[in-house]
């Protein structure tokens, strides 16, 4: 367009907005004229870069640059709406602050931890990092170095990572930061179905006649589902909502029933539920029998809380010590059938045998239920100190009155709230287990659905499993048969992975502190300020010797403690794709080019690979506490031997053995799926290969014919195709699992067949312990757990008085280097506020918007306080979203784990809350 | 080397000066502060006022981009929660085609591309409720880094 | 050094019966264009081009000060770079912000 004719369109355009605006008609002559600049618009179809509902979007791009953003109308999911992030998909790329240029640490021309930021080539910056990681691997083995990858990983990313750490490296050290997400939800779903992810989909909402939030804040965090809920709500009398949750939140508005509830007591109203339906003879006999079996597992598990004192405060000696040995309250004595234990100090000898669950009788669990009665459930559990007990009461036998009742179908929904808990995989076995009790699961309308947070902590991190325990497909590496599987797929000599568990994420940053780890590569994620406790890891990250690469796109925490920034191309600058919440993937071609030198992360790991060889990596490596069968202790063997079979020699590299492998090869660019849409990760290589199909095709073998089958790649791209759910057969996505009208893996005349194969032979027992004898062959069945309420580790007392609850808010998204750089989202919520009861507020001489001082064990941050807004506390609990840099709450919360999932519990931790002095106001400026 | 001051400018656009906590030697000055003492010299957090204009005072704030749902340039004081019973956006902005008073909600708000497509209803739609998953309210916070969107150009 | 331009596009509101005599003085001040005229209403929709975002105040208050305008709202406002690239819209900040 010449720069005439280019104004005309532009001062046709103002006009034409104006107008449109004001519901004014536009001259015929002008709106074409506006219509004409739009025309140049190329429109294609994407996911949204944000949460865990897998939004479809159109992108609109000129000129190389995405100009605009809409909700796909053909979408299920959405159905052409969008909250106010999906939209910022249009601006998110274009902050002034990109990081465009790999960033090295140096001093007098060389790297130096000390040093200054400086720009070099692409070449200095994988030079370095080989150099480094030679270093560290040489000192170390495959436990000094370490990956931190991410649920926001594309699936090609995430399999790319899974290869170069499991295949090439030998290493387990590789975590997403899913790990601090989903691991509770894929816990409960591998130990009560032996497989992961939901049975059914979003259609579920549709079909249902009740829907309950279980401490999901939908309305903020998965809108677009809360649209489809409300949408239902309102179209129909009989549709109900109850929200169960720790405080009053915007779901709490539209739901009929509001349960306000004491911070982990979800695990003693689920058990008060089943109660109910055992007493109201509400079991679904048929289905229990013929489906179900009965389990339970240990208690004294612990917190997943460092069992030493390395690297500790002093302040934090009391909370660790729990680790070690916890004192029964009087509740759990009583929830636990411990009648005459409150207050002993009970040594949590098992934590080494936290996952170990074995079967019961229905008998067993009918007398473990008993002591959940309305009354002792109802004081446990109340959360507002206002509300009247019996009015609490009366909510919770409505509860009971839905799960129980046959006509009704039910849909639960949850996500953090149950994840993010020292007993996260136990509240999610909860779930199922009332669900199966009444039947009430894998059928259309009635589900007990796990909501996924990130876009593709399904898609990635859990189906491709970039966990340190992980392989492809719902494989494990402590698993000789699935070690054998990868081995053949990937071409590798018998013997080369390592099948001991590597760190997970929260380990991975203990490692850093202890020396143990010196070699990090973070992708797609921010661990330095999403990392509970974080005190411990920002120091950590400025040891000497370690060497820390951050692969992002804008600066922020975890960038200013590195020693080597890669700018990182951001979605729609690279092909891709994800995996939602209803295991709906959704792949996108490259729409415009990464700014300045940003590399995708697919190119920095294929390029990154050329630079090591076999000799490197498959030697002898040391590996500590290592002991599996086939295996010397604490050795992997020298596989250089073997791999002379396959072709390999000592200095074939690891990209010719990972990525460019002549089956890969074969996968062409160009190809007519690009429809003319650039691939920069095949300009930089240089090869005339798609990686982006060629490892999502050889990734989806792992799963095809074992449950987890995805599409030919070309189909996700074709135009009328908005994703499908797998297991995708014969061209047919599966919407309800394990149902034998809807899912082709189902048995024939099984009705409802659990064919998940992990964890199926259990040997019995009773409430306490594991019996000897020959363990039970548990195939289709799924598992009804009993788990105790617990407390947590760490509760309020005389000196940290309060709560501390974190989490997100609708306008932001995780560590916010993102939307906060979006000016309407920043405008909107320009800091994280601490939300408190205003008597709370009043009692510590705190006046609304008054800067104040939380304060934990750990540390401390300044913040303002909010006693209004969106939020309604009780007495006695704050809230703080964690996206701002600025008020880095993760100094203050606690990192105790799931000892089950090792997921971090960001909901409780014990704080106090003062005003600032004077002089410190002065001196912050 | 004006990306490298550039990008230490960005860096340390929200750090404390060096506090030399802990034992090692002491940091270069772009290395953001995170020790433990260091949240007692971050600077502290302002406030920013959503302004007390009440509707119908404030002037319409630009979009974003063409497309984009406009934000809401007056306060939300006592007109949320939006509840089954209550929706106060949907009584003033939920009159379609209206040509006068508070702007109305587009012609796409009266179709609901699920149920029913093609249908324009009297109402906005049910699954366009919840108004405040998309149009936001803002304060009168600066940016706290440049956007293209706001007149200034992109680092290429 | 390119020369930018500055599109608005505002929404103005005359007092009724001096529609077309205010309409033909806006059109008359420097860069300014007037598109659709509504006279039930009241209401025009102009476009403002200039050179630079003070030209585009100095236009705007020139607007807002003339006799029969009773108000001037500013929707959106494209910031056009002659050399390349595609227009950037501008998020103008309320007036009393802008210094």
């Amino acid at each position: 367009m010449s720069g005439c004719s280019r104004r005309e369109f532009l001062r046709a355009s103002a006009a034409a907005v104006t107008a449109a605006a004001a519901g004014l008609p536009l001259p015929v002559k002008l709106s074409a004229l506006a219509r004409a600049g739009q025309e140049a618009w190329r429109w294609d179809k994407g996911v949204c870069r944000f949460c865990g509902t897998g939004c479809g979007i159109q992108i609109a791009t000129l000129d190389n640059r995405v100009v605009g953003v809409k909700g796909d109308p053909d979408s299920p999911v959405n159905r052409g709406l969008l909250c106010v992030k999906g939209y910022a998909n249009a601006q998110i790329l274009y902050g002034a602050d990109r990081l465009t240029t790999p960033l090295l640490r140096m001093k007098d021309g060389k790297f130096d931890k000390q040093g200054e930021f400086t720009p070099v080539s692409w070449q200095r910056a994988l030079d370095e990092m080989a150099a480094q990681f030679k270093r560290v691997y040489k000192e170390l083995g495959p436990t000094g170095v370490a990956v931190m990858g991410s649920g926001q990983y594309t699936i090609q990313e995430g399999y790319a990572a899974s290869k170069l750490v499991k295949a090439g490296w030998r290493s387990n050290n590789l975590e997403p930061n899913a790990r601090h997400c989903m691991a509770s939800a894929a816990a409960g779903f591998m130990q009560t179905f032996g497989i992961d992810e939901p049975a059914g989909c979003y259609d579920d909402i549709e079909l249902t006649d009740t829907v309950v939030s279980w401490g999901a804040n939908m309305a903020e965090m998965h809108p677009m589902l809360w649209a489809r809920v409300t949408a239902k709500r309102l179209a129909s009398p009989d549709y109900r909502i109850f929200h169960l949750t720790t405080f009053t939140t915007p779901t709490s508005a539209l739901a009929d029933v509001e349960i306000v509830f004491r911070p982990q007591t979800d695990l003693a109203i689920w058990n008060y539920l089943a109660r109910e339906v055992i007493a109201r003879d509400a079991v679904d006999r048929a289905f229990v029998d013929r489906h179900c079996v009965f389990a339970t597992g240990y208690t004294d598990i612990g917190f997943g809380l460092r069992d030493d004192d390395l690297g500790m405060f002093p302040s934090e000696k009391d909370t660790r010590a729990e680790q070690r040995v916890h004192t029964l309250t009087r509740e759990e004595a009583i929830a636990q059938g411990r009648g005459g234990d409150a207050g002993r100090a009970m040594p949590q000898d098992r934590r080494a045998q936290a996952n170990d669950h074995w079967l019961i009788t229905f008998d067993d669990f009918r007398k473990a239920v008993e002591p959940y009665t309305l009354d002792f459930v109802a004081a446990l559990a109340k959360g507002r100190d206002d509300e009247p007990l019996e009015e609490f009461k009366a909510k919770l036998v409505q509860l009971a009155d839905v799960y129980a009742d046959r006509a009704k179908k039910v849909v639960s929904f949850w996500t953090m709230g149950f994840n993010q808990s020292t007993r996260g995989t136990w509240v999610n076995e909860q779930a199922y287990m009332v669900h199966l009790l009444t039947g009430k699961y894998a059928a259309p309308g009635s589900s007990a659905f796990s909501l996924t947070g990130q876009p593709s902590a399904c898609g990635t991190a859990r189906e491709v499993g970039t966990f340190s325990h992980r392989l492809p497909a719902d494989l494990s590496v402590d698993n000789p048969e699935h070690r054998a599987q990868a081995e053949k797929i990937w071409r590798l000599p018998e013997g080369t992975i390592n099948p001991k568990v590597g760190s997970h994420i929260t380990q991975m940053m203990r490692d850093l502190e202890d020396g143990r780890i010196k070699w990090l590569w973070v992708q797609v994620t921010n661990p330095f300020q999403s990392t509970a406790n974080a005190n411990h890891w920002v120091e950590a990250a400025r040891r000497l010797d370690a060497f820390i690469v951050v692969s992002d796109v804008y600066p922020g925490i975890s960038t200013s403690v590195a020693d080597l920034v890669l700018p990182s191309a951001m979605i729609f600058e690279k092909w891709g794709g994800f995996g939602n919440s209803e295991r709906r993937t959704q792949l996108w071609r490259q729409q415009v080019p990464a700014p300045g030198d940003a590399r995708s992360d697919v190119w920095q790991m294929l390029e990154f690979s050329k630079r090591l060889t076999l000799r490197d990596v498959w030697g002898e490596q040391r590996v500590a506490g290592l002991a599996a069968p086939g295996f010397q202790d604490g050795r992997l063997p020298n596989v250089l031997g073997k791999a002379k079979a396959l072709g390999y020699k000592p200095d074939t590299t690891l990209y010719e053995v990972l990525y460019g492998t002549p089956a890969n090869r074969k996968v062409a660019w160009p190809d007519p799926v690009a429809k003319g849409h650039a691939n920069d990760t095949v300009t930089h290589l240089g090869e005339p290969w798609f990686p982006e199909k060629a490892l999502f095709e050889e990734y989806a073998s792992f799963g095809r014919g074992h449950a987890h089958d995805l599409a030919p790649f070309d189909m996700y791209l074709a135009d009328d195709v908005r994703g499908l759910r797998w297991p995708v057969v014969n061209g047919r996505e599966t919407r309800w699992r394990f149902n034998e009208e809807h899912d082709p893996y189902a048995k024939a005349g099984s009705g409802i067949d659990f064919y998940g194969p992990a964890m199926k032979s259990l040997p019995r027992g009773d409430q306490h312990a594991p019996q000897p004898g020959a363990p039970v062959s548990l195939a289709g069945k799924a598992k009804i757990f009993f788990r105790p309420y617990a407390a947590p580790p760490e509760v309020p007392d005389a000196n940290y008085d309060l709560w501390l609850s974190t989490g997100r808010v609708l306008e932001h998204w995780h560590s916010g280097t993102m939307t906060r750089r979006v000016p309407e989202l920043h405008r909107a919520v320009p800091h994280a506020q601490l939300f408190m009861h205003p008597e709370d507020a009043k009692a510590r001489g705190l006046a609304r918007h008054e800067l104040a001082w939380i304060e934990s064990r750990r540390g401390r941050v300044r913040l303002r306080v909010e006693t209004e807004g969106r939020y309604r506390m009780p007495r006695g609990l704050v809230y703080v979203p964690w996206f701002d840099e600025g008020v880095f709450i993760n100094k203050v919360t606690l990192d105790a784990t799931c000892p089950i999932s090792k997921q971090t519990d960001f909901k409780k931790c014990a704080v106090k809350v003062t005003k600032t002095a004077a002089e410190a106001t002065a001196a912050g400026g | 080397m004006k990306w490298a001051l550039a990008f230490v400018a960005a860096l340390t656009l929200l750090a404390a000066p060096v506090a030399g906590q802990g034992p090692g030697p002491s940091r270069s000055p772009d290395r953001r502060d995170t020790a433990v003492a260091s949240a007692d010299q971050a600077p502290a957090p302002e406030h920013f006022e959503h302004g007390d204009k009440r509707p119908g005072q404030s002037e319409r704030l630009p979009r974003a981009w063409e497309g984009a749902p406009p934000v809401i340039p007056h306060s939300l004081r006592g007109l949320t929660p939006i509840t089954a019973k209550n929706n106060a956006c949907a009584r003033c902005h939920g009159r379609a085609g209206a040509t006068s008073g508070p702007p109305p909600a587009p012609p796409s708000h009266f179709v609901d591309l699920r149920e029913a497509p093609g249908v324009v209803r009297p109402q906005i739609a049910a699954s366009r409720y919840n108004c405040t998953a998309c149009h936001v309210p803002q304060t009168n916070a600066p940016p706290l880094r440049r956007h293209s969107s706001d007149g200034s150009r992109a680092r290429r | 050094m390119s020369i930018p331009a500055h599109v608005a596009g505002l929404l103005v509101v005359v007092q009724p019966g001096s529609l077309e005599e205010t309409a033909n003085r806006i059109g008359e001040s420097p860069g300014a264009e007037v598109h659709v005229r509504e006279p039930e209403t009241g209401r025009l929709v102009v476009t403002l081009e200039t050179h630079s975002l003070r030209e585009q105040e100095a236009g705007f208050k020139a607007i807002a000060n003339m006799p029969g305008v009773r108000s001037v709202d500013l929707v959106c406002h494209y910031v056009d770079p002659v050399d390349a690239g595609p227009a950037r819209v501008v998020l103008a900040p309320p007036l009393e912000a802008r210094s």
